[in-house]
């Protein structure tokens, strides 16, 4: 019995060591003190797009149409709607300041709605904030694993190896509940598929791009 | 020059009277007349075919999301609504259940189960059999006519249906009542327009259409 323990004491700490020990090789592993510029999931160039897609809620399951275009600068409006064309929602980033110009009732929540605004955020902006990154052990050799701090909190970035695309962020700590977002497929100008997970209320965006 | 001025003016208004005097619906003059002859019409229609586009006008953003497909109804309740540009999806409503098919995915739902879906199989089915307008605990209608269409503009009573619909417009074609437009507005201001076309009625349609595929 004390054998059985002690044994899976072992095991634990193993497994906090090797989580925790990061591939230091090159020298810009460690980003201490250096201005980092992390790449946006949207070109530049990117004005609109049409994305078919889902979201689920617990239980619930809405499918539609995720039109999204950038207004002007950085400002960009996001808007869902289902198939027959009625608005689940038009959200807004402006600047700063996050706008609601129409939610559906049962969607119209003030905690939903932050979490929508957290999840939407890190998809559009890029952190402009971080404090410190780091390079990590990937299991994939095509790829590599960044563990970021920023102003922000904690993240996890998957950054491919070849072209410098994310493909993954992942939220480490936060009350708001950890996102997990994943973007698949090669394009310039925006991604082609999306998958946003919320852990806090089992929150699953899932988009694929259909045309400009 | 004054002339010139003159008869341009002269020339923009009458074209203006025309498109207007084209376009623009006055107030039926015998509303009860038209209810009749609609019930008439629609209690001898039993299946009805037609092509759709539907178009999400974005009003804030002057943009459009055109999707394209068929459309099928089979008395009393059976409807087949399938998008088929610029994606696959599929909508069968069949006495009191919903089947979506989209892409691969397929997924069966009880109407009554949901408001909103619940909600909106009554407005399709009601559109199409034309006895939305008669629905009075929901809608508050108005009748209008021009010399090609009939129009009737609903107005929701109930707040859970003004939460998301601020009107439908619903434009029948003055020689055999069938629906050739449907507008949905919402309240921010955008609105949806569904155009039917190639409307095909009482032809032959198979049960096996409003079932699984």
């Amino acid at each position: 019995m004390q054998n059985s323990l002690l044994h899976r004491l072992i095991l634990l700490i193993a497994l906090l060591i090797t989580g925790s020990q990061w591939t230091m090789g090159q020298h810009d592993d460690d980003t201490s003190g250096k201005s980092i510029e992390v790449p946006s999931l949207f070109d530049s160039t990117f004005e609109t797009a049409l994305y078919k897609g889902s979201l689920d809620i617990s239980r619930h399951h809405i499918s539609g149409l995720f039109f999204i275009k950038k207004i002007s600068g950085e400002d960009v409006r996001i808007i869902f709607s289902n198939e027959l064309g009625f608005s689940f929602f038009d959200l807004e980033f402006k600047g700063n300041n996050f706008i609601v110009h129409s939610c559906f009732p049962s969607l119209s929540r003030t905690s939903l709605l932050k979490l929508f605004e957290n999840d939407f955020r890190l998809l559009f902006f890029p952190d402009t904030t971080i404090i410190h990154m780091k390079r990590g052990k990937s299991k994939d050799p095509e790829l590599f694993v960044f563990r970021v701090k920023s102003a922000k909190g904690a993240f996890r970035y998957t950054v491919d190896k070849d072209s410098g695309k994310i493909r993954r962020i992942q939220t480490l700590k936060s009350i708001m509940g950890k996102t997990d977002l994943w973007v698949y497929g090669e394009s310039s100008r925006q991604p082609q598929k999306l998958h946003i997970m919320n852990s806090a209320i089992r929150i699953h965006f899932k988009m694929v791009f259909i045309k400009k | 020059m004054k002339f010139k001025s003159g008869v341009l003016f002269i020339l923009i208004l009458i074209s203006t009277v025309i498109c207007f005097g084209q376009a623009g619906f006055n107030a039926m003059t015998d509303a009860a007349g038209f209810k009749q002859k609609f019930s008439i019409a629609t209690k001898n229609t039993t299946t009805i075919e037609a092509s759709f586009i539907q178009e999400k006008n974005l009003s804030v953003l002057s943009e459009k999301i055109t999707s394209k497909g068929r459309f099928l109804f089979k008395k009393e309740n059976k409807l087949r609504w399938e998008y088929t540009e610029p994606f696959h999806y599929l909508i069968i409503l069949n006495n009191g259940t919903m089947l979506i098919k989209d892409e691969d995915k397929q997924s069966k739902t009880d109407i009554s189960s949901n408001k909103m879906f619940s909600e909106i199989n009554a407005i399709i089915i009601g559109c199409v059999q034309g006895n939305l307008f008669n629905d009075i605990k929901k809608f508050l209608p108005s009748f209008f006519e021009n010399k090609v269409s009939y129009l009737v503009k609903l107005k929701p009573i109930q707040s859970n249906l003004k939460d998301y619909l601020e009107e439908i417009r619903i434009f029948f074609d003055k020689n055999d009542f069938t629906v050739k437009r449907l507008e949905m507005q919402e309240p921010s201001g955008d609105f949806t327009n569904i155009e039917f076309s190639g409307t095909k009625t009482n032809t032959i349609i198979p049960d096996a259409k409003f079932l699984a595929p």
